[in-house]
């Protein structure tokens, strides 16, 4: 399991933990002092992670696709900051 | 519905936060009225955010030691050491459709200006700093946090009169980003108190300062009210459904 930390100026300290097989996310965890909406959305980004390749712009998108299709918002931490600590994470794994 | 002021006393933190929870509901089944809540915590607690790691946020052990309880909010944000004798609690519930506007980063200001509101009314220049502190001094006072359901808002929040600090920075674990990021200033020293600001009134007074803030803020005039029994009974089962149980608290 990897892990990173993001902690954006003016934002929350967000910690990812990332396991990873073949290159891709097998799970992954999102924890922090972030605010997320709507309730349940946290989940539903870490299980949309799953399968997804360990690069940047793959997670990005990912990320905001499942965002977008849940009207979610996290406030705290930006997509590609969250993006670049999930592909850390994994490769550290 | 005129909004309701509840002006509670000393409760224990999982039944705060069930009576928020339960005020919340009420206000999105539109079965409760628009609340300003006050209230306080005995006995002393730490409250996680709603996505923090238990593990990383709080010393269990140091709670233990000194009595103090832990509870996981339903609210996201960070660790906070709820003061059994110095801390007021505000909680304010509305509907989303009464915030000024649909963005969130905004909604934190507009909920937590009343406080801003209390402390200037109590002779304090203090301001909102984002996304969810208020200041005297660049020294944090005040501390909020949000969740949002079916169409309602809570935001609850904190305003130290006093606090034993030693006890605080014992329990909450404060993360080395954090305190790199501060540079040579202590986690303690960041955070202050009306009273170690000199001022000389109690709880009482920091509460009637708030119902004035939060009214000038709003806009809005509050009459003063209970907790409906649908209300009563909900808090209590969230309480004991949600806040005392292990899988709520070490779910993450």
């Amino acid at each position: 399991m990897g892990r990173s930390t993001v902690k954006e100026g003016g934002g929350k300290l967000t910690v990812v933990e990332v396991r990873a097989a073949d290159g891709r996310v097998a799970s992954a965890r999102m924890s922090g002092e972030f605010f997320a909406y709507p309730e349940g959305i946290v989940e539903k980004v870490e299980e949309a992670l799953v399968g997804v390749p360990l690069d940047e712009e793959e997670i990005t998108k990912a990320l905001s696709r499942v965002l977008g299709r849940e009207g979610g918002v996290i406030v705290g931490v930006s997509v590609p900051s969250l993006a670049k600590a999930i592909v850390l994470a994994g490769r550290e794994a | 519905m005129a909004w309701r002021l509840l002006l509670e006393g000393k409760k224990d933190p999982y039944l705060n936060m069930g009576t928020d929870e339960a005020i919340l509901d009420g206000v999105s089944m539109g079965t409760s009225p628009r609340t300003l809540r006050l209230y306080m915590w005995r006995p002393s607690a730490v409250s996680i955010g709603r996505f923090q790691a238990l593990e990383d946020s709080v010393d269990r052990e140091a709670c233990d030691l000194a009595g103090v309880k832990v509870v996981r909010r339903l609210t996201g944000g960070g660790a906070v050491f709820h003061d059994e004798v110095g801390e007021v609690t505000y909680s304010l519930t509305m509907k989303e459709e009464d915030l000024p506007s649909r963005d969130y980063v905004m909604s934190f200001e507009y909920m937590a200006r009343g406080v801003v509101e209390a402390l200037r009314l109590l002779g304090y220049r203090a301001e909102f700093v984002p996304l969810n502190d208020v200041a005297i001094g660049g020294r944090k006072v005040s501390g909020s946090a949000q969740v949002r359901r079916g169409g309602a808002v809570l935001q609850h929040g904190t305003l130290l009169l006093s606090m034993d600090k030693g006890l605080a920075f014992r329990v909450l674990k404060v993360p080395a980003q954090k305190v790199a990021e501060r540079g040579l200033d202590r986690p303690e020293d960041r955070v202050v108190t009306l009273r170690a600001l000199g001022y000389q009134g109690g709880a009482e007074d920091v509460m009637k300062a708030l119902v004035q803030g939060f009214s000038s803020s709003l806009g809005r005039k509050f009459t003063e009210g209970d907790l409906t029994p649908l209300e009563r009974r909900a808090a209590e089962d969230m309480a004991e459904k949600r806040y005392r149980s292990r899988a709520w608290l070490e779910e993450r």
